[in-house]
């Protein structure tokens, strides 16, 4: 490679990973904990043990369980209600608004079959809660969000020169090189080129999923000003209503439209997810992508008809395959262990950048360093 | 022989081909392994967990074979 190529390349990579290294750091460290947050969950109690139900349990009418969840909460409305796949809980988002955000929702678990309210800590406190928004929004918002996935997409380029970068320097040496015994630079330099470039591909996924999640929202509103705006004339003038029609009909519409699902969540009119008129029931399949690619089902929320079932756009689908590519928690537990050992691999990188940064000198020596190490044996 | 104590060649011979063959090779792995868990279970678990074990195994290939002089 051309010495003009060479700088190019070189300062491209020092520069993003500059920037970057230190929130990556920060979402490396924070990731870690979160990879296993439902098994935390279930030692801390945060996620409760609740005995399975018999198969021909009878099921809580679930505009009851609502009730139930209100009366935890008085004066407050329901925002959204999800199942647990795996137990016969069921969780009800309440707030004082309709619009009101995840941290300041107050929650209700409460056993499917029997409606008893299940003790658990709330969602948005604690220890897990704190490492998560670390991770996603560092306690800003969107702002924070968006701000977080400018990082993960630095990340990204970095990665790619990176790997330019590492052509010129493998060039004379065999995959898998490093030297200790030599200086520590080498040593250092080494352990980068052959973790990075192992890890590239996982980071690489990871980075950009992550880059991805950050525009959840966003990505969530436009979805329903275009396929809620296909509507909005049969609304048009409306205000949101008041008294809303059944939840259990709701969930009962939906499962008949969309036979061979269960419902995941749904969310109320007002919050967001479904428009200001309708229930959305989020149903999903049984294999783990099915699981994942929500199919919307849209209840009037007035008169409890069926308005449609819409095909989720292109960004949304990437968005939703984006998640679990992102957590790892598609593949049971050993699947979560190499997530996080790939993350320890990728600290490791990036600590080992941070050491070759400070042990820098001048840009020229380091260019110098890469051309000698495509010409000559011993770099 | 003059005496100068022989020193081993400092650098194996460089492989032939291009530097980027096992990157390549571990990229196109790492896709089948982020792929494969999301398609089904079992089995498809089971490819992706080799696949990454895999990675991490190079890892620690590189640091058991270093060339300490």
């Amino acid at each position: 490679m051309q010495r003009a190529a060479i700088k190019a390349w070189f300062v491209v990579h020092k520069w993003t990973s500059l920037i970057c290294t230190v929130f990556l750091l920060l979402l490396c460290l924070t990731g870690l904990p979160l990879i296993f947050a439902h098994e935390i969950g279930h030692l801390t109690g945060a996620d409760p043990d609740v005995a399975p139900a018999p198969a021909d349990a009878t099921l809580r009418d679930l505009d009851a369980q609502v009730q139930t969840a209100l009366q935890a909460f008085p004066g407050n409305v329901p925002l959204f209600v999800g199942w647990d796949p795996d137990a016969p809980t069921m969780y009800v988002n309440t707030g004082p608004r309709p619009d009101t955000p995840p941290p300041q929702m107050q929650t209700v678990l409460l056993n499917t079959v029997t409606g008893a309210q299940v003790p658990a800590p709330q969602f948005n406190e604690g220890v897990m809660y704190f490492l998560y928004r670390l991770h996603t929004d560092v306690f800003l918002g969107l702002p924070g969000m968006l701000f977080m996935g400018a990082m993960g997409l630095l990340f990204v380029v970095a990665i790619v020169s990176g790997l330019v970068l590492y052509g010129p320097f493998m060039r004379k040496q065999r995959f898998g090189t490093l030297r200790t015994g030599r200086s520590r630079r080498l040593a250092w330099l080494d352990l980068h080129n052959v973790l990075g470039v192992v890890t590239l591909g996982w980071a690489l996924v990871v980075g950009l999923t992550g880059a991805i999640n950050t525009l959840a929202k966003p990505l969530e509103q436009a979805w329903q000003s275009e396929q809620l705006g296909e509507f909005a004339a049969r609304y048009a003038g409306q205000p949101r209503p008041t008294a809303l029609s059944s939840l259990q009909a709701a969930v009962d519409t939906a499962r008949a439209a969309a036979p061979g699902m269960r419902p995941a969540y749904v969310s109320f009119p007002g919050t967001g997810a479904s428009g200001d008129h309708h229930y959305g029931v989020f149903m999903q399949g049984d294999t783990p992508l099915t699981e994942r690619l929500y199919r919307p089902v849209l209840v009037d929320a007035r008169d409890g008809s069926l308005t449609a079932q819409p095909q989720l756009p292109g960004y949304m689908t990437v968005l939703l395959l984006s998640q679990p590519l992102h957590f790892g928690d598609y593949g049971r537990l050993p699947l979560k262990i190499l997530w996080a050992l790939l993350d320890l691999l990728t600290i490791a990188v990036l600590v080992s950048g941070l050491y070759l940064w400070v042990k820098r000198g001048s840009t020229a020596t380091r260019v110098a360093e890469i051309e000698r190490a495509q010409t000559q044996d011993i770099a | 022989m003059n005496g100068k104590p022989t020193t081993p060649p400092r650098t194996r011979p460089a492989s032939s081909g291009s530097p980027f063959t096992a990157p390549a090779w571990i990229a196109a792995l790492s896709v089948v392994g982020l792929v494969s868990a999301l398609l089904g279970d079992g089995v498809f678990d089971l490819v992706s967990w080799v696949v990454f074990t895999g990675l991490v195994g190079i890892c620690a290939w590189a640091w058991i074979k270093r060339d300490r002089r």
